[in-house]
């Protein structure tokens, strides 16, 4: 059942922000793939919340193309410049959801300057 | 005119000497800001919200920013009659009679400078009541209806506040109107100019033609087919509730981030939209922090019909609407104790003037709303 799965997440969260250990992190990225959008949702909500602590593991998902276009959204959520250049050629990406997602994050993150 | 944009607030008393765009702004934010510490807003925030202290109505660093001491919540109303008259004669100012009728302009700013001066430093209900009594008195018809913003739920005199947010919603100005309209809400929802606000917006046209609906998505559903014309949800919408459902390909659609910036671009985005396909009045059905980005448009302006809020998370006062530009009802629906709103540490349900609630009898799932078979079983179309 996906609400005992959402507590997991939770409690994963939770576990990340008192160890910092990746591995809680990794749970929250993977969840990002869910079918059922509840979890993609929490995942996201929580993996944002972690804030620079989900960078790295967002920019390893981004290089393994994980969970696309949402990974890139989630990075621009982030509110940190410096994974524009990362973002960048993804905007002319050969699928044009992933392209405009980037594109999105993108201009998102030129609006925070 | 327009106020300037500022950059910075003045911090201390310091802006009541002074009567430029800055000062005047940081006066009304002073005002307003006292109203809700007194109102007890942030404590009510942060139980309603379960949150930290960063989930504050005003969030401390803006208050520190002000220079604003920190204030108790006070509950009940005072004379204000009897305060008056020992503020007065402490500035010997003529104490007018009847006071309710003539709210006669102090001129000099040193008595406003000085008010503020004491409040700042004592910080106490006494002071911050003082505060709000003189700038009723004020020149600038914003810092005077920020002041009755604020004093509303505090004042014996509520009438006399009453006018002066009526007066406040015939302003040229566009900041003036919304906070007076929005305060009329709170402090007199069946008050006769409310309704003429919005008569006048219907009549006038103003409202375009108001003959659409449209769907806007919520935090990373850009790419959802539900919304989407052909989308499961969008079909029942149009075959079953409402045949004016905008169904072209150059529908309203946002990146879907969860941000605050990326709900104010969108929020800027459908402003345009509307603007630029003659859509003002129309109706509009949103799905989570879509209701917040449609919250945000209204504070830039956008003029519409009804509002449909499927499971919006609540985060008043960051997220609220100008209700003067809403010119029918707004309707929220959502489920017991939903799981993303949980994650997103937003507020369950809306205790703001003008929006009602239905609760479905389904726990948990944040996407039910917008489920076509929830819809038919809980007879969803009933409550809109």
């Amino acid at each position: 059942m996906w609400v005992l799965k959402a507590i997991g997440l939770f409690l994963a969260a939770a576990a990340w922000r008192l160890t910092s250990s990746r591995r809680f992190g990794a749970l929250l990225i993977r969840a990002l793939s869910a079918k059922n959008e509840n979890l993609k949702n929490i995942a996201g909500i929580l993996i944002v919340r972690a804030g620079k602590n989900a960078e790295p593991l967002l920019q390893d998902a981004l290089h393994r193309r994980e969970s696309l276009p949402l990974t890139l959204s989630l990075l621009a959520d982030l509110g940190d410049r410096m994974v524009e250049k990362e973002i960048q050629p993804f905007s002319t990406d050969q699928d044009p959801k992933v392209a405009e997602a980037a594109r999105q994050a993108l201009r998102v993150l030129a609006s925070n300057r | 005119m327009p106020f300037q944009i500022v950059r910075e607030p003045i911090a201390g008393p310091l802006s009541f000497a002074r009567s430029d765009d800055a000062a005047i702004l940081t006066q009304a934010a002073v005002l307003l800001a006292i109203g809700a510490q007194l109102r007890g807003d942030n404590k009510r925030f942060r139980v309603a919200s379960g949150g930290p202290a960063a989930s504050a109505a005003i969030p401390d660093e803006e208050l520190k920013l002000l220079g604003l001491p920190p204030l108790g919540e006070s509950l009940g109303r005072i004379d204000s009659a009897h305060n008056r008259q020992l503020l007065f004669s402490r500035y010997k100012l003529p104490v007018p009679s009847p006071a309710v009728l003539t709210e006669t302009v102090i001129e000099d700013l040193n008595v406003f400078a000085d008010v503020a001066k004491t409040h700042f430093s004592e910080g106490s209900s006494k002071s911050a009541i003082d505060l709000m009594e003189i700038c009723l008195r004020h020149r600038n018809e914003l810092v005077r209806v920020s002041a009755a913003a604020a004093y509303s739920e505090h004042s014996s005199e509520l009438d006399r506040l009453i006018r002066i947010l009526d007066a406040g919603t015939h302003s040229t100005e566009n900041l003036v109107r919304s906070i007076a309209a929005t305060a009329l809400t709170f402090a007199a929802p069946d008050n006769a100019r409310l309704k003429e606000m919005q008569g006048i917006a219907r009549q006038s046209g103003a409202t375009g033609a108001g003959h659409t609906t449209m769907l806007i998505h919520g935090t990373w559903a850009q790419n959802s087919p539900w919304w989407q014309p052909g989308g499961d949800f969008h079909t029942y919408i149009l075959q079953s509730v409402r045949p004016d459902l905008y169904s072209k390909q150059d529908r309203f659609g946002w990146s879907g981030g969860y941000s605050d910036a990326a709900r104010a671009l969108a929020a800027s985005d459908l402003v345009t939209w509307v603007q630029n396909h003659k859509e003002q009045g129309l109706d509009l059905i949103t799905h989570s922090h879509g209701g917040n980005i449609v919250f945000l448009a209204t504070q830039n302006g956008l003029d519409m019909g009804e509002l449909i809020l499927l499971s919006c998370p609540v985060h008043v006062p960051k997220y609220q609407p100008d209700m003067a530009h809403i010119h029918k009802k707004v309707v929220s629906i959502r489920v017991h104790f939903d799981l993303v709103i949980l994650a997103d540490r937003g507020g369950q349900r809306f205790n703001f003037p003008g929006i009602t609630e239905n609760v479905l009898p389904i726990w948990f799932d944040h996407f039910a709303t917008h489920n076509p078979d929830v819809w038919r079983q809980h007879n969803v179309p009933a409550m809109i």
